[in-house]
């Protein structure tokens, strides 16, 4: 080995007996060259409560960017007889009224520091906006899931942390509703017990 | 195929050609463009979006007459600026046992008005946090417990833009937390849980011993309850015990604590002894005690007398 591989290894060398050093001054110590110390580590847990939303399987986008809508699902054109190619993700299903168009969003809670992990999901639409228009539901939404404005609605309870369900959120158009841009506003409310 | 596939075909093919070699490296680019966006695009749509509250449920006891300071931290865990509304709602519970919220003032033990928030409104920016502080001023002649549920509702800062001319159709989504405020007062709070009773459905071939406790809380003020219980044999020793999960009540709440138990049980006679303890501020934790017999053929059921 030449002196220039010593030369390369003499930091490190420095570098071994300063931290041999700092660990070894921990403490008082007699009759010995080492010594250990208690480091105590202490932290108050907090509770914590989060809600995701992700799109659903197949779905409209609900989880964009400012750009595309943040929780915000785009349902493009829609009409009162259902023709036409519904937006990417959205299923249109007609009846002799109207038509509604559909799709599926994920809504995963999450909790933490609860002795009994549980929380409720009800869902409610903001008096604002087309509230005639906007539907809510499991997988068998239809022209009937209608959203209150007022008595907010369960959706889930007792749900366990991290498991995702799914929810479709729909807007039915009568064939009686003014063209127009149409807006509506659901509100996921998650209340821990 | 991987890139450097890609790369090693392509001279190889266009060797004695340089046009074909600069069209073919333009649409390599090109190509590897649009796959980086749809990439992109795929992830960004299937991206979970977040909002988190910390502390959900905060627990304070409280000095009459005194201000207390304490903040909540909201995470905005998506890609865009959020707007948060703060408010409080009260938070009871109803003939069910199911937890109420009411507008402030509506609903009993009410501490929704001695709360006070900084802002009433917030902006998060994106994958950022940000956190509210609020003041707490107990009243003078406050006794017991008092509650409140701090809500914070949450929509996207920025409409998104329009498309289609604007006449598209379109669902918003908002995002609301119920936190919750436990408060007591470290005096003038009075304790009294009682157990009403006791019912044991003993295990059968099929099913696990179960014991349901009827409790009542008779306090000022809400009581953590959790608790264990003994099956004792006839000649009084111990045949099984195990734990009652922890169940919070709120003043004047009668609800159940439930539990089962897997092991076997001989045919005979036994007695269960539950025993539930819960924390009192101010003072020592107290323990209540309950003895029922049961028999292994048959449901027992006792009230107190």
């Amino acid at each position: 080995m030449s002196l220039h591989s010593h030369m390369r290894l003499f930091p490190l060398i420095v570098l071994t007996l300063v931290i041999a050093k700092a660990a070894a001054a921990q403490g008082p110590v007699v009759g010995s060259n080492t010594t250990t110390s208690e480091l105590a580590l202490s932290a108050t847990v907090q509770t914590a409560v989060q809600l995701n939303i992700s799109t659903g399987s197949g779905g409209a986008t609900v989880a964009g960017s400012t750009s595309t809508g943040l929780f915000s699902i785009s349902f493009g054109n829609v009409n009162g007889l259902g023709v036409g190619t519904p937006a990417a993700g959205v299923t249109v299903v007609t009846d002799s009224s109207g038509a509604l168009y559909k799709t599926p969003i994920n809504l995963t809670p999450l909790y933490s520091g609860f002795s009994t992990e549980t929380a409720t999901i009800t869902v409610q639409q903001d008096a604002a906006g087309d509230t005639a228009l906007a539907r809510e539901g499991d997988s068998n939404i239809s022209s009937s899931s209608t959203v209150s404005t007022t008595t907010p609605a369960t959706v889930a309870t007792g749900r366990a942390t991290g498991v995702a369900f799914e929810r479709w959120v729909g807007l039915y158009v009568p064939q009686t509703e003014a063209a127009g841009a149409k807006t509506a506003t659901l509100i996921y409310t998650i209340t821990v017990e | 195929m991987t890139d450097n596939a890609f790369r090693c075909r392509a001279s190889h093919q266009a060797g004695n050609r340089p046009d074909e070699v600069a069209k073919l490296k333009h649409r390599l680019i090109v190509f590897g463009f649009a796959w980086s966006i749809f990439v992109c695009g795929c992830a960004n749509s299937s991206q979970a979006q977040s909002l988190t509250l910390t502390p959900a449920i905060l627990e304070a006891q409280v000095r009459r007459g005194a201000t207390y300071t304490n903040s909540f931290r909201l995470t905005n865990g998506t890609g865009a600026k959020l707007r948060v509304l703060c408010s409080l709602y009260d938070y009871w519970y109803n003939e069910k046992n199911q937890r109420v919220t009411g507008r402030p003032g509506t609903l009993p033990r009410s501490a929704s008005s001695w709360v006070q928030f900084s802002s009433s409104e917030l902006l998060i920016e994106p994958n950022s946090s940000t956190s509210v502080k609020f003041v707490i001023s107990v009243p003078q002649d406050a006794a017991g417990g008092y509650y409140t549920s701090p809500t914070f509702e949450a929509e996207a800062a920025d409409e998104p833009a329009a498309s289609g001319g604007g006449t598209t159709s379109r669902a918003k989504i908002k995002i609301r937390f119920h936190g919750l405020l436990l408060l007591t007062t470290t005096d003038a709070a009075e304790y009294n849980v009682e157990i009403m009773g006791v019912q044991i459905s003993p295990p059968t071939a099929s099913t696990s011993l179960k014991i349901s406790v009827d409790v009542r809380n008779r306090s000022t003020t809400h009581a953590h309850l959790s608790g264990a219980f003994a099956l004792l044999n006839a000649s009084g020793k111990l045949a099984g015990r195990g734990k009652i999960e922890e169940k919070r009540f709120m003043p004047g709440e009668r609800n159940t604590l439930k539990t089962a138990w897997a092991g076997e049980l001989g045919p005979g006679r036994y007695i269960a002894v539950v025993t539930l303890t819960y924390d009192r501020v101010g003072d020592e934790p107290a323990t209540v005690l309950y003895e029922v017999p049961f028999d292994t053929s048959a449901v027992a059921s006792s009230s107190p007398k």
